[in-house]
């Protein structure tokens, strides 16, 4: 699993987690799953095995091991496309289905934060919804007792909202049937204080899981069409052996970018040459010359980290106004760091400098979560 | 394992930034201690807290561990939770020897706000 991937869903079960949504100790399954919907899970769980062991499936499944969460959104969104699905879809439309959209999803565990596992999907409309537009989901949901893996399975769901409705919290109460060996079946709800009302239904299946999840909190987010962006930027950084805080960032001198004496100032880090990380995660803080930013930005690293300073420009494109590259050998421990640009950014009638400060605070620490 | 807490006691408006859709600012922390997972203040989704000019918002027990240091930043969020849509206001970073006492963060959209803390331990 693509490492990208694994910090993506991190943000996601974080901004999930910060909801502090009720937890659902016990619940009552409203209503059961009923035997044509049974008939579906069974035709689609078919279509699954059909396409997971063709040749272009195996292909395909490969491939998602190494994507991040954008290239597994475009990939899922390509599944209804897929001939199998195309025939699984135009029967299940005609259905007389009481619910509005019919989801598949692969799901994976947020290997950042044990217990969390997160689905992304693509979401069709079926029913009163067979015209609607598709939209591709996460759903973040906490899930004790998985063990740490990759892609752990796949789910399919029929839901009693239309795709682009399937936004909110759910609780999924698990169903006692027999489906198979690694199948496991749930009801979801929505809950409004106590209140359950049904949601949908979803059938998951694929090595790893275990039986018996009992209910499962959860909440599913619309991705939205963010083109290349992540919708969630990185945020959560997995620990690596040293950490630094670049304390503070001086504007010597701003680019002028003809809008106004002040530039929109935001940065990417970049340690060891892994994942790419903003800052502010957001929007930018504009400086003028002279100015201090006290951004305060701590980055776990193990040997170096890169950093690239842009001013923000809508329409023309961000500007690169400095580049900075940290070494551990630069540091000492405790002591404060000035940083100069290892490219002079100026032209004849602009002159542009920026510092930073950066301070080395933990050193040679032990492996573990972040 | 953490090995040092601050209290966030709380957050004064002085002035409210100037890209607000409404009156005031729609404040919402995020706070990272030691990059890890970020908790969102209020923490239910779309929540904020209205701030105007003399406002003072107050956190319940707003309690921050840490082992190195603790990232709080204030941002403005405006239509919808969608946080590429929020505006960053200020951030600042506690670490350990912080002590107690408060910060003004400000920026050149005129938002100007008070963070004042508690070293706990």
């Amino acid at each position: 699993m693509k490492e990208e991937l694994k910090i993506q869903l991190a943000n996601y079960a974080a901004l999930y987690q910060s909801m502090n949504l009720p937890e659902t100790h016990a619940a009552q399954s409203p209503r059961g799953m009923t035997a044509e919907e049974q008939q579906v899970f069974a035709a689609a769980l078919k279509a699954w095995t059909t396409y997971s062991q063709s040749p272009e499936g195996k292909k395909d499944l490969a491939a998602v091991e190494h994507m991040d969460l954008q290239e597994v959104r475009a990939y899922v969104a390509t599944l209804p496309d897929k001939p199998v699905f195309v025939e699984l879809i135009k029967w299940i439309r005609s259905l007389d289905l009481p619910e509005s959209s019919f989801t598949i999803g692969l799901c994976f565990e947020a290997e950042l934060i044990i217990g969390f596992s997160g689905t992304i999907g693509v979401a069709v409309g079926i029913g009163n919804s067979s015209g609607a537009q598709s939209a591709e989901f996460l759903a973040a949901s906490l899930e004790l007792g998985l063990e740490v893996g990759a892609m752990a399975g796949v789910q399919f769901g029929l839901w009693n909202s239309a795709p682009v409705n399937l936004e909110g919290n759910r609780v999924g109460i698990e169903l006692d049937l027999d489906l198979g060996v690694g199948i496991s079946a749930g009801v979801y709800c929505r809950k409004d204080d106590d209140d359950l009302t049904f949601s949908g239904v979803a059938v998951m299946a694929g090595v790893g899981l275990e039986d018996g999840i009992g209910i499962v909190d959860c909440y599913i987010f619309i991705l939205g069409d963010q083109g290349a962006d992540p919708y969630l930027k990185p945020v959560v950084q997995p620990r690596k052996s040293n950490l630094l805080i670049i304390e503070s960032l001086r504007c010597v001198h701003p680019s002028n970018d003809g809008a106004g004496n002040e530039n929109e100032v935001k940065f990417i880090f970049q340690a060891d040459g892994d994942t790419l990380y903003p800052y502010p995660t957001y929007d930018y803080f504009s400086m003028k010359e002279g100015e201090v930013w006290q951004c305060g930005r701590s980055v776990w690293f193990n040997e170096k980290v890169a950093v690239t300073i842009y001013d923000e420009d809508t329409g023309s494109g961000d500007d690169v106004v400095g580049t900075f590259s940290i070494s551990k050998g630069q540091l000492s421990p405790g002591k404060s760091v000035t940083f100069h640009s290892t490219k002079d950014y100026s032209s004849r009638t602009d002159a542009v400098e920026y510092t930073i400060n950066v301070k080395w605070v933990a050193q040679d620490v032990a492996p573990g979560g972040a | 394992m953490t090995k040092h807490s601050i209290r966030i006691t709380s957050i004064r408006c002085n002035a409210t930034s100037e890209s607000g859709i409404t009156d005031g600012d729609e404040v919402y922390l995020v706070c990272q201690a030691d990059g890890g997972l970020p908790i969102r203040v209020p923490g239910k989704l779309n929540s904020s807290t209205n701030m105007e000019k003399g406002d003072v918002w107050e956190p319940a027990d707003l309690v921050l561990n840490f082992t190195y240091e603790v990232l709080v930043t204030l941002w403005d969020h405006d239509l919808n939770y969608d946080p590429n849509l929020a505006s960053y206001l200020q951030s600042t970073d506690f670490e350990p020897g912080s002590g107690s006492g408060s910060r003004t963060l400000k920026n050149h959209n005129g938002a100007d706000y008070t963070v004042s803390y508690q070293y706990i331990d």
